[in-house]
This record gives structure tokens, C-alpha cells and sequence, in this order.
């Protein structure tokens, strides 16, 4: 979003009644871009399984742009990770897919993201702000987001992911960013 | 170069903006909305909201301030 570009997640329509499976085709469908961080496939505490979502979404997003109509064949995608060649242990048939790793840390996956973008863009697009740049905009907007919390009278696990996007925007609108 | 790609560079060229569905505020032609989706809270109340955060108090569209109690 700090880089000018319209977030999309199937969070964003969980109260519309329609199966999760087909709001994640809409949301493949309408997005050029995709990132799918794989490196959260550890084992959950609870049923001690890993959670498969994400490469099973990025396998949706290489399956669009191999065989969906020409509107999909320019889809390009950024597949993070955790650790250098984790993948091959797990999901070794996506060797050859841009690839980077972020070691778990947030402002290295920003800025991963960040780069990628960069390299997506034409020549004569706007900069963009550098990833230190992007968590600093970020912890200042989760420092003010208790407050704003407050005076919305509700939990913070009562902000949905459209709320807490809008806002999100809106703070970036509001810092002039 | 291709009507399809002319609007991506377009798309990339401009900032998204924070024009929620649910608002009254209408996308124009060249718009890119930050977020796509309907939330539990309007745009004026989640603006109140972060203004409060921010400042303390809001600025409401009649261009006053109101302060929070």
C-alpha cells in the first residue's frame, strides 16, 4: 500500500457468503502481481500440521498465468522465504520462481517486496520509499493504533482486515505519504 | 504499446488513495483504491477515529475542529 498499490486478500470479503475458494480465484484473477511468503508452513500448536494455504495459493497464481486466457499471462509473482533453499525440503517443484529469503525478519520481507516492485516498474514511475523507510511509517502507524482503537470503542481483534487497511490508508493519506 | 499495458504503467504511476466502497466518496476515471472490500466502519469514522488518535481531536467536513472528550 506504502507503495502505491491496492492491497487485496480474501479477508476482504469474509462477510459476503461466498466459499473462500472463490474469492481467492476473483482476487488471482484481478492481481498482476502476487507475493506468497511459504515460509510459514511450521506446525501449528494446536493440531501440530503445517498450514499448506499459501503454497497451495501460489500454486493457484502459477496455474492462472500458465493457462488462463492472454489477460493472465502477464502475472508475475515474488515467492519469499524464510532460509535459502528451505523450499527445495518442501515444495522443490517451484526451483526457478524468484525466490528471496527475509530469515523472519519483517523489514527484510518489506524490503524484498520492496525491490521486487521496484523491478516491476517502468523507468519513469515515481520512486518508491526504502524499506526502513516503510517500517518506520509502519511503527508509527501501530504506535497510534491503540488510540484509534479507543475511540472506535472496540478490541483489537475486533478491527477486521478492511477496517484496519482503510485506516492504514488513511494514515499514510494523513502523513502525506 | 497495448491498451492493457498503457493502464498498468497508469496504475503504477499514481498513488493509491483511500476511497472505500460504503463511502460517499465515488471512484473516478484513473482512481486506484488502496483497499478493495466493505468493512464494519465508514471512512468518517475511521478518519474520526485516527484523528483522534493522531491530534486529539477530528476535522469534521464542516472544516471545524472537534475535540475529543
Amino acid at each position: 500500500m506504502h507503495c502505491g498499490y491496492t492491497v487485496r486478500c480474501a479477508l476482504e470479503a469474509e462477510d459476503t457468503g461466498t466459499p473462500r475458494i472463490d474469492r481467492i480465484y476473483s482476487i488471482i484473477e484481478a492481481c498482476r502481481f502476487g507475493v506468497h511468503d511459504i515460509s510459514r508452513v511450521e506446525h501449528d500448536l494446536i493440531n501440530a500440521l503445517p498450514r499448506f494455504n499459501m503454497p497451495f495459493e501460489l500454486g493457484l497464481f502459477l496455474g492462472a498465468r500458465r493457462f488462463g486466457p492472454p489477460s493472465q499471462r502477464s502475472k508475475q509473482c515474488l515467492v519469499l522465504e524464510a532460509e535459502r533453499f528451505r523450499y527445495q525440503k518442501f515444495l522443490s517443484d517451484i526451483a526457478g520462481q524468484d525466490i528471496r529469503q527475509h530469515g523472519g525478519d519483517p523489514t527484510k520481507a518489506v524490503g524484498a517486496i520492496r525491490d521486487w516492485l521496484v523491478s516491476m516498474r517502468p523507468k519513469s514511475a515515481k520512486l518508491l520509499p526504502g524499506a526502513k523507510a516503510i517500517m518506520h511509517h509502519y511503527q508509527d502507524f501501530v504506535r497510534n493504533l491503540p488510540a484509534a482503537l479507543k475511540a472506535l470503542d472496540i478490541e483489537p481483534n475486533e478491527l477486521g482486515f478492511v477496517d484496519r487497511a482503510h485506516m492504514m490508508a488513511l494514515f499514510l493519506e494523513t502523513r502525506g505519504l | 504499446m497495448s491498451k492493457p499495458e498503457a493502464s498498468a504503467i497508469r496504475s503504477m504511476q499514481q498513488p493509491a488513495r483511500a476511497i472505500p466502497q460504503g463511502s460517499r466518496r465515488v471512484l473516478k476515471p484513473g482512481d486506484v483504491p488502496a483497499v478493495v472490500g466493505r468493512g464494519r466502519f465508514t471512512v468518517r469514522q475511521l478518519k474520526r477515529a485516527l484523528d483522534i488518535a493522531l491530534h486529539g481531536q477530528t476535522t469534521e467536513a464542516d472544516g471545524k475542529s472537534h475535540t475529543s472528550r
